[in-house]
């Protein structure tokens, strides 16, 4: 990253003004995780997440996503940087009591039944939640005698879901809860989610399906070769706002910002992508002003109206955004 | 954020016991290691002309107890946690490391004691005990016990699930069989070194408690637990 792309990064301005933040769900700090290996897995990442809603972290494959879910749990440590979670170290007992987990492998044995499972996590908790209710509600018979290992891949999922929720937790952070789910499966994950947002549950989900997004997220992060390159809420990251330019030649983002509405931003997606933020609203006129603008100052240009899907494709493709 | 009082240590480590227990007497291939084919030798050697050894049969069979409740099972047992990926989950639970290594060794413990108790019932129905084994079989569990567990955690932690299951039957095999155990240490060319082995040491503390077999037992222990300390892998 390079500084002028950091001065960019709102991340950045958030880590800076949330050191005092107390309803961060976790605060990332040059966050640097490299595996022996000698591969990077996370780079120097500064990440605000707030503890409250559906956090959706969002990344391809090989993004960072797990690592940063697993570091967070504890499970790895920090090769540099600082990482808090509740205002504590990654894995302490405070945080073990009040933060449910689904590892992306489950880490269920196989030879035992979902509810025995279900049970034993719950006995490792002052006030665990009843885990036949809670085998019910993410549609799985407490009653099977079936062992885990043979029950589908969505059963597992399932039965993984209600370990993670059994404690009672107040955050819950899942790793690819809807991996290999059909669409009803995954649509009843959704239900699953939202009732516990409802209960004042805060979430961390990774995915890398932009549905899952679409459907849950309150806040959305996307990773991108192991660096945050998006973050924000829908609302504002969503495209009510924000118009896509493509020009085949590059353009003076400073000198089209002169022509907007002020508190409107312009920067550069790819080589031939520019993405004009216009907080005050996208309306006939101002489509006209950018639009007349790139027709004098560039070469064949093509100016639409950007959605969430589009500028989530372009975060997960590492277009750095601001 | 709000504080809660989370579960003592100790109820942690009985929870875990208690599971490993249930998990462990559930599994019909871990019965037959921890009862069915001690008590198979046991039967062999006292009901039929099958096998003779001048070894005292309950001795011989209590020895394979503890190398099967001790080793070969747990080693299994840790081997397959952590390809299931079960220690990096219940990492992120509130039960401690500490609390899984207690609740590990409860477990072990009673299911070497519940093992052993069956073959003694067997021997008093038998009408075949004699109440002067007492002692040095319980010497020779105890410290027995305490040689190999260890041991369990050096395989079960760092090999690959499948070469845990391998290797900790292979040894229960070859222990049994050419580890003074069935085939006495005096009938074997190497006989003179396997008072150095655990199965060795243990034969010797059961039939003649002395502190020289037992210090043998410690020392393997001890051992075992300095390897384990530094080479168990937790995933």
């Amino acid at each position: 990253m390079t500084p002028e792309q950091e001065r960019q990064n709102p991340a950045q301005h958030s880590v800076a003004a949330g050191g005092a933040n107390m309803d961060a769900l976790l605060v990332a700090e040059g966050l640097s995780v490299r595996y022996p290996a000698g591969v990077t897995a996370l780079d120097q990442l500064n990440l605000v997440i707030p503890d409250s809603g559906i956090t959706c972290l969002v990344g391809a494959n090989g993004a960072g996503k797990t690592t940063l879910l697993e570091t967070a749990a504890g499970l790895q440590a920090p090769s540099a940087g600082a990482l808090r979670v509740r205002g504590q170290v990654p894995g302490s007992k405070q945080n073990r009591l009040h933060i449910g987990v689904m590892l992306q492998d489950g880490g269920m044995p196989g030879s035992v039944r979902a509810q025995e499972f279900v049970c034993y996590v719950g006995r490792m908790y002052p006030h665990p939640r009843d885990p036949v209710e809670l085998l019910k509600q993410v549609e799985i018979d407490p009653n099977s005698r079936t062992p885990i290992r043979r029950l589908s891949g969505g059963e597992q999922r399932r039965v993984a879901w209600a370990a993670a929720m059994v404690g009672d937790a107040t955050s819950l952070f899942l790793d690819e809860p809807t991996a290999g789910l059909d669409p009803v499966g995954r649509e009843r994950l959704y239900e699953v989610l939202r009732t516990e947002r409802d209960r004042g549950v805060s979430m961390i989900v990774s995915t890398h399906l932009i549905e899952d997004v679409e459907s849950l997220a309150d806040f959305i992060v996307v990773l991108h070769a192991g660096r945050v390159v998006l973050t924000g809420e829908p609302a504002q990251l969503r495209p009510s706002n924000a118009l896509l330019v493509r020009s085949a030649r590059a353009m003076d983002e400073q000198a089209l910002l002169t022509a907007l509405p002020q508190g409107s931003g312009c920067y550069r997606i790819t080589d031939d992508v520019y993405r004009v933020n216009v907080p005050a609203g996208i309306d006939p006129s101002v489509m006209a002003t950018v639009s007349s603008w790139c027709n004098q100052h560039s070469v064949t240009p093509d100016v639409t109206v950007a959605d969430l899907k589009s500028v989530l494709w372009g975060a997960l493709r590492g277009e750095q955004q601001t | 954020m709000s504080t809660v009082q989370g579960k003592s240590w100790t109820a942690l480590a009985l929870v875990h016991a208690r599971w490993t227990l249930r998990t462990t007497w559930r599994n019909g291939e871990q019965i037959l290691l921890l009862i069915g084919i001690p008590l198979a030798a046991y039967l062999a050697i006292t009901r039929t002309e099958l096998l003779t050894t001048a070894t005292p049969p309950l001795i011989i069979t209590t020895v394979m107890i503890i190398l099967a409740a001790g080793f070969t099972s747990p080693a299994i047992s840790l081997g397959f946690e952590r390809r299931y990926g079960s220690f990096a989950f219940l990492g992120t639970t509130p039960l401690p490391r500490s609390a899984i290594v207690a609740g590990s060794l409860m477990a072990i413990t009673i299911s070497a004691v519940l093992a052993l108790t069956v073959l003694v019932l067997v021997a008093v129905a038998l009408g075949q005990l004699i109440s002067g084994e007492i002692v040095g079989l319980m010497i020779a569990t105890l410290f027995g016990l305490g040689s190999v567990v260890p041991w369990a955690f050096v395989l079960g932690g760092i090999a690959r699930s499948e070469t845990v299951l391998v290797l900790a039957n292979g040894v229960f095999v070859v222990a049994t069989l050419f580890g003074g155990v069935l085939v006495p240490a005096s009938s074997l060319p190497y006989g003179a070194l396997l008072s150095w082995l655990p199965t060795g040491a243990m034969v010797n503390v059961a039939t003649d408690p002395n502190p020289g077999s037992v210090f043998v037992l410690i020392a393997w222990g001890v051992a075992g637990a300095l390897i384990a300390v530094r080479s168990f892998r937790w995933r």
